[in-house]
């Protein structure tokens, strides 16, 4: 590995002037073609073998190299006549504006010169001193914007003329048009320290050379040519571009050799500033672009560098790496959390570096003598050339091996691992896994693990990269691990942890009245990988609290609230309690994790992880667990509290309706009549629901499947039932009211009365999913279900964007050891992280450790 | 009227001594352009009659701990 030896400070970016483009070219292009008809590159032509060689077995006629040697070399094109640099214009225009029409100093007085300097010069020491060096000029700025309203020069008194500017290259002076030769000509005649005071330094860039006399023409390397498989010769689209701009260049010299009149002149003229402009940029304002036969619109020098198929984006900060995988996942109840599955296909493909030392010499010759799975793929030697195993050589490599080559072996279980998804919106959108080599096509990852990705398994494709050298590994094990990840860095809340069927299987195994026989107690336990039973046991029958308490570490002690009751565990045993989503699943309300955390260490929370999740899916499994329309069923108590639940809300609503029309409804505080009467009926309307969802409570115990997922916090929550089974209830607007709008004003629907104002018209529902709505109310669910998406795709895109605009923002920004807060140049952002110094994750320990 | 000299939410700012100023950023390790600036004209820094090159102390308090924070008076 090389050390730097220099530092950039700065880099500066100029113009060529006509003599550097004529001395840095290496040959003089003069005819518009390619290749003569035995399929040679023509001298002079465009792909010139003075311009480097791209097919294998010519030799550049300028370095001799060949086709991997030879960088290639830039060639020109002299034009008959000047055109302008078309992506100049604006600043030929800013130099124009600023400038004396006659004798070309800048439109200041001497004493005007001698203010601006010294405010600028004032302004490069204080931005040198901040280590500031690009921070907007503003004496600059200030000086153009006086330049623009100047009439007369204050050097010659000559009174300056109108100066058009109309994109993309033309220039008029008062009526008349001004050609590139005049304005090159203006161009020159500034002088340098006028220059630099407009901003422009003239050692780098003249203005002058914003005017084109000769193009530099990149090398082939830069626009290769492609034979298809037809023999057929394919140029690209710059050739062709050149090609254009020789060949108008042709005609137009031909033209003033002949003495043609001046407009056919001046028609070529404007074709040849036509393409040289779409051949810098072919999506120029105001011209067509040039297109190809096909139609297709060429893509020149701005269109290969801009956007997000650009050289930049796509080929610099997007690069490919390698030593990676990607496919698809799915889901693997039976690794780890921290594991990742890796298909043996890829594992075969991919590497690890074994670096073969004096002390590992002999495992290093048995490695590489194996041939097959866990074998060495390739090995570097000491020169750091790397070559591949093959049968031929392999006795030879043993032989050669010595301390500091470097074997590159395959995957195998245990390598580690970083596995990622996108968007990687935080951080734990990256985290290191234990590698697991299976059968199959697919990653398998556990469901707990899915949560920091927010990936599920409908066709979701991950990528996994394997680190290359040790300290990465390490650095990957201890800082990214996936047991690490388990505690959220916003809020300490639990991230990482079991959901759904995991949750309903502790839930109901947890019950008081939980109890099973040896039979499955041995099976539950062995399944989650203990080999021990409950010391206790009631006439051989086990408890599910005892059964779950053989996961627990050893002498934990844990008492929070739960419900009316408390949620205890003492001495490793949960004796108190139900281990329910808010005790054990994802969230704030997860304080469980964080004591196990606290008294045993993160490996014994996830040992915790793996094995409850194990016995929560066996419990799930073997006490059966399903759902049906019946569970949505109205018992007849039910169907009948339902009814007057209505009946009673209706009654209320009318009411007050009444109460409105015969003006005995007392307005709320600063709410007109009308307004307490639609806040007065939204709480009663919202009130019916709370009722609904009351009875359903009281009436339906956990044998109801709906019910003990909602109970559990495995899936669903109550309202999804009552809305099923019970009724919808008010469906809401974006605004927050009720639905007013839809046919005309001031109704929804044409099938209701004008100024209609009870519940049913303004998008109460009455019947739930199971009975069925009306038409109307359909209709007035899908109002207020569109509304919920485009609120949810309005918010979510959004709050994304600024989410992802202040991550870029802070990205680079970390925590000294002093708990200050820097930046890469070591600057202080705050003195004290967070003005508190609190890492979120860690609050809870704090907490769990006081108790 | 509201000032912003005076106003409740503006936290305490002062201007520290060139002894105390060099011990301050000899233990963050850090020389006077690595600290948040200020400008003169800042109307904390009109108050304290601070010059460009001064230190200015700031005592805040966020979730009710109190600390320092440091600025450094530049010219606009």
């Amino acid at each position: 590995m090389s050390m730097q030896a220099e530092v950039i400070k700065q880099i500066k970016f100029g113009i060529f002037s006509q003599d550097q483009i004529k001395k840095l070219s290496v040959a003089k292009l003069t005819v518009p073609d390619t290749y003569n008809e035995d399929g040679y590159p023509i001298d002079g032509g465009l792909l010139d073998q003075r311009l480097g060689v791209i097919d294998p077995g010519l030799v550049c006629k300028t370095c001799g190299g060949r086709a991997k040697t030879c960088p290639g070399h830039f060639g020109h094109i002299e034009l008959v006549r000047p055109v302008i640099h078309s992506e100049f214009a604006k600043i030929i225009n800013m130099l124009l504006q600023a400038t004396c029409q006659k004798c070309h100093r800048i439109l200041l007085n001497n004493e005007q010169i001698g203010i601006f300097k010294e405010a600028m010069s004032k302004e490069i020491e204080s931005e040198v001193a901040a280590g500031d060096l690009a921070s907007d000029k503003h004496a600059e700025q200030a000086m153009l914007k006086k330049l623009k309203s100047v009439k007369k020069c204050p050097h010659c008194q000559t009174v300056q003329e109108k100066l058009k500017f109309s994109m993309p290259t033309y220039f008029y002076l008062g009526e008349r048009r001004l050609k590139p030769d005049e304005i090159r000509d203006m161009l020159a005649k500034i002088n340098d320290d006028d220059l630099t005071l407009i901003g422009v330094d003239p050692r780098t860039s003249r203005p002058e050379a914003l005017v084109l006399n000769a193009l530099l023409v990149p090398p082939v390397d830069v626009r290769p040519s492609i034979t298809l498989e037809t023999g057929e010769r394919s140029e690209d689209d710059l050739t062709h571009k050149l090609v254009d701009i020789m060949r108008i260049n042709q005609r137009l010299e031909q033209n003033i050799n002949a003495g043609a009149p001046q407009i056919i002149i001046d028609d070529l003229w404007e074709l040849l500033q036509y393409h040289v402009t779409t051949y810098f940029n072919n999506e120029t304002s105001g011209i067509p672009p040039a297109r190809h036969r096909s139609g297709r619109a060429l893509k020149t020098i701005a269109q290969r560098l801009k956007g997000k198929e650009g050289r930049f984006r796509y080929n610099l900060s997007g690069k490919r790496v390698n030593y990676s995988a990607r496919t698809v996942i799915s889901v693997d109840p039976a690794i780890d959390i921290d594991e990742v599955g890796v298909p043996s296909a890829i594992a075969e493909k991919l590497t690890v570096p074994f670096y073969v030392t004096e002390w590992n010499l002999e495992a290093a010759k048995k490695l590489l003598e194996r041939n097959e799975y866990p074998m060495v793929l390739n090995v570097v030697a000491l020169d750091g050339k790397r070559k591949r195993i093959l049968d031929t050589n392999k006795e030879e490599l043993i032989k050669e091996l010595k301390p500091g080559y470097i074997l590159e072996r395959q995957l195998r279980d245990g390598d580690i691992a970083l596995f990622n998804r996108q968007p990687s919106l935080h951080r734990i959108s990256i985290m290191a896994h234990r590698v697991k080599v299976l059968p199959g096509k697919t990653f398998r990852i556990t469901y707990p693990a899915t949560a920091p990705y927010n990936a599920d398994f409908d066709g979701d494709e991950m990528n996994l990269h394997i680190p290359q050298t040790l300290e990465a590994q390490a650095e990957a094990k201890y800082l990214m691990a996936v047991q690490n990840q388990i505690f959220s860095p916003r809020d300490g809340a639990v991230i990482i942890a079991n959901g759904w069927d995991g949750v309903i299987g502790t839930y109901l195994l947890t019950q008081d009245d939980s109890y099973m026989t040896k039979e499955d107690a041995e099976h539950l336990l062995s399944t989650a990988g203990i080999r021990e039973l409950p010391k206790h046991s009631k006439n051989g029958m086990y408890s599910g609290k005892s059964v779950f308490s053989m996961l627990l570490p050893k002498g934990l002690d844990f008492e929070v609230p739960q419900g009316n009751g408390k949620f205890v565990i003492k001495d490793g045993e949960l004796v108190e309690g139900v281990v329910d989503k808010k005790m054990y699943g994802e969230g704030r309300s997860n304080k469980l994790f964080a004591a196990i955390v606290m008294g045993y260490g993160f490996a014994a929370l996830q040992d915790f992880l793996t094995k409850s999740s194990r016995l929560s899916y066996a419990f799930t499994t073997l006490f059966g667990v399903t759902i049906g329309v019946k569970e949505y069923m109205l018992t007849e108590t039910l169907a009948k509290d339902k009814e007057s639940t209505l009946a009673d809300t209706q009654g209320r609503v009318k009411g007050l309706i009444e109460q409105y029309k015969s003006k005995k409804l007392e307005p709320l505080l600063g709410l007109t009549l009308r307004q307490s009467l639609e806040q007065t009926i939204m709480v009663e309307l919202d009130l019916a629901r709370g009722k609904a969802i009351q009875m359903l409570n009281k009436n339906t115990d956990e044998s109801n499947f709906a019910m003990l997922m909602a109970n559990s916090g495995a899936r669903a929550n109550i309202l999804n039932m009552e809305q099923m089974s019970m009724f919808l209830g008010q469906q809401a607007t974006r605004e927050g009211g009720r639905i007013k709008r839809g046919y005309y004003t001031n109704r929804v629907v044409p099938h209701i009365a004008k100024n209609d104002s009870s519940s049913g018209a303004h998008g109460f529902v009455s019947n739930g999913f199971v009975d069925g709505l009306t038409p109307i109310e359909m209709i007035m669910h899908a109002v207020g279900g569109r509304g919920t998406v485009i609120q949810k795709g309005l918010l979510t895109q959004r709050s994304g964007y600024l989410q992802r605009r202040l991550a870029n923002a802070l990205q680079d920004y970390y925590v000294l050891h002093d708990n200050s807060v820097r930046d890469v140049n070591n600057n202080v952002i705050e003195t004290i992280y967070g003005g508190d110094a609190i890492d979120p994750t860690k609050v809870e320990f704090s907490k769990q450790k006081k108790e | 009227m509201l000032s912003k000299r005076e106003h409740e939410l503006v936290p305490t700012h002062k201007v520290i001594s060139h002894s105390d100023a060099n011990s301050m950023l000899a233990s963050f390790g850090i020389s006077v352009y690595n600290l948040p600036k200020i400008l003169v004209d800042d109307p904390q820094a009109k108050k304290l009659g601070a010059k460009a090159g001064d230190i200015i102390e700031i005592e805040r308090e966020d979730f009710g701990k109190s600390y320092k924070y440091y600025r450094h008076v530049v010219e606009r």
